[in-house]
């Protein structure tokens, strides 16, 4: 007999203190062990729209997974992310005023014994773990490219004009590739996901400290994160969802 | 519009467009932008002006020192080569010039650049 685990799951979403409107969204589904956030692109607020048909599409569409499925999980997420890209690549090519609309997309959902984090784009997984924390999603940033190739500095491509371009999205070409990782689970662990209007703000430190302080009051964590990044200027929407890795019974066989 | 604001002490002397090329600014009379000071060299710094790979309707900007005897500085830190960004100020000798690059005011929003190969 083997232990399994659940998701506990908390998430604030904030519009900032600057934008007129939210185009980040969230969602998850405790029952099924998975979270998600977005954070949508495209003008007129289409970004709102292209975020929400993310998020939805894979609240909707998501069904849980085992090692058994004669697809491997990774192709199986796989594949529904290419539905969800579809949708919102068709979306945007039907409405004029949704036009060049895409999002950002990270998701963790619990497959046994093992986090699944899917990313694609600037939005970010943490993990907290025995007090530290690490970043588990590397940004899909033209920021990131450049200092790749040796073309700029880290320092010089983070203050250009093109800070905050990235490379990957749903919803702007027919097909994409999202990062899809796996990692084994461990009891206590909390995997923080977040639009670039956190992590833009609040520094990987404050973040840790803002877990470490919060008693495991996991609302609250995620509220005063949200406060740290309005403190520090607000520019952008903000969304943080937090979920925390945490043993069911013992099951027995069906 | 990209163009580059030439001051000293506070005063401005001039603006200068910047379109697609190089601009040389210095004490003699060959470069494009002449400055008539001693403490600028006869060639002091250049100017290059590239259309953006990644983003349409974008510039990149970058300012060379030319051996300069005083040298050049982007915001208090003397360069070689460096990217110029809006914003920036340039010192060559005790002259000021600004980039201004009006279309870099939009750049707070998160934009979609794909290369092609995908």
């Amino acid at each position: 007999m083997s232990n399994y685990y659940r998701f506990d799951v908390v998430g604030v979403t904030d519009t900032g203190r600057v934008r007129q409107h939210n185009e980040d969204s969230i969602g998850w589904a405790t029952d099924r062990n998975m979270a998600v956030l977005a954070d949508g692109m495209g003008g007129h607020s289409a970004g709102d729209v292209a975020s929400s048909l993310a998020v939805e599409g894979l609240l909707r569409e998501y069904r849980v997974l085992s090692t058994n499925d004669k697809v491997s999980v990774k192709a199986s997420i796989g594949q529904l992310i290419d539905r969800i890209n579809a949708d919102i690549y068709q979306r945007a090519h039907e409405n004029p005023e949704c036009a060049r609309m895409g999002t950002t997309l990270v998701m963790t959902c619990l497959v046994e014994k093992k986090v699944i984090v899917v990313h694609i784009g600037d939005s970010r997984v943490y993990r907290w773990r025995s007090g530290d924390i690490e970043q588990m999603t590397e940004d899909h940033s033209l920021v990131n490219q450049l200092v790749d190739q040796g073309a700029l500095s880290r320092e010089e491509a983070e203050n250009s004009h093109y800070r905050n371009v990235i490379t990957r999205a749903l919803g702007i070409k027919a097909s994409c590739t999202a990062d899809i990782m796996q990692y084994p689970a461990m009891t206590g662990d909390v995997y923080l996901l977040c639009s670039d209007g956190l992590s833009n703000k609040v520094s990987d430190l404050h973040i840790r400290q803002t877990l470490e302080n919060s008693g495991e009051n996991w609302d609250l964590a995620a509220q005063t994160l949200v406060n740290l990044a309005n403190q520090a200027g607000g520019e952008d929407n903000v969304s943080v969802v937090l979920a925390v890795v945490t043993p069911v019974q013992e099951r027995l066989d069906d | 519009m990209t163009k580059l604001v030439h001051s000293q002490g506070g005063k401005i002397f001039d603006e200068y467009p910047l379109l697609e090329g190089v601009v040389t600014i210095g004490r003699s009379s060959e470069n494009d932008i002449r400055v008539d000071d001693i403490t600028v060299s006869g060639r002091h710094a250049m100017i290059e002006v590239k259309p953006s790979e990644y983003l349409d309707g974008v510039n990149d900007v970058y300012i060379s020192d030319r051996q300069s005897t005083n040298g050049t500085m982007i915001n208090g830190k003397y360069i070689k080569r460096k990217l110029f960004k809006h914003g920036d100020i340039a010192m060559i000798g005790q002259h000021e010039f600004a980039l201004i690059d009006e279309a870099s005011l939009g750049f707070e929003q998160t934009m979609v650049y794909i290369p092609d190969d995908d």
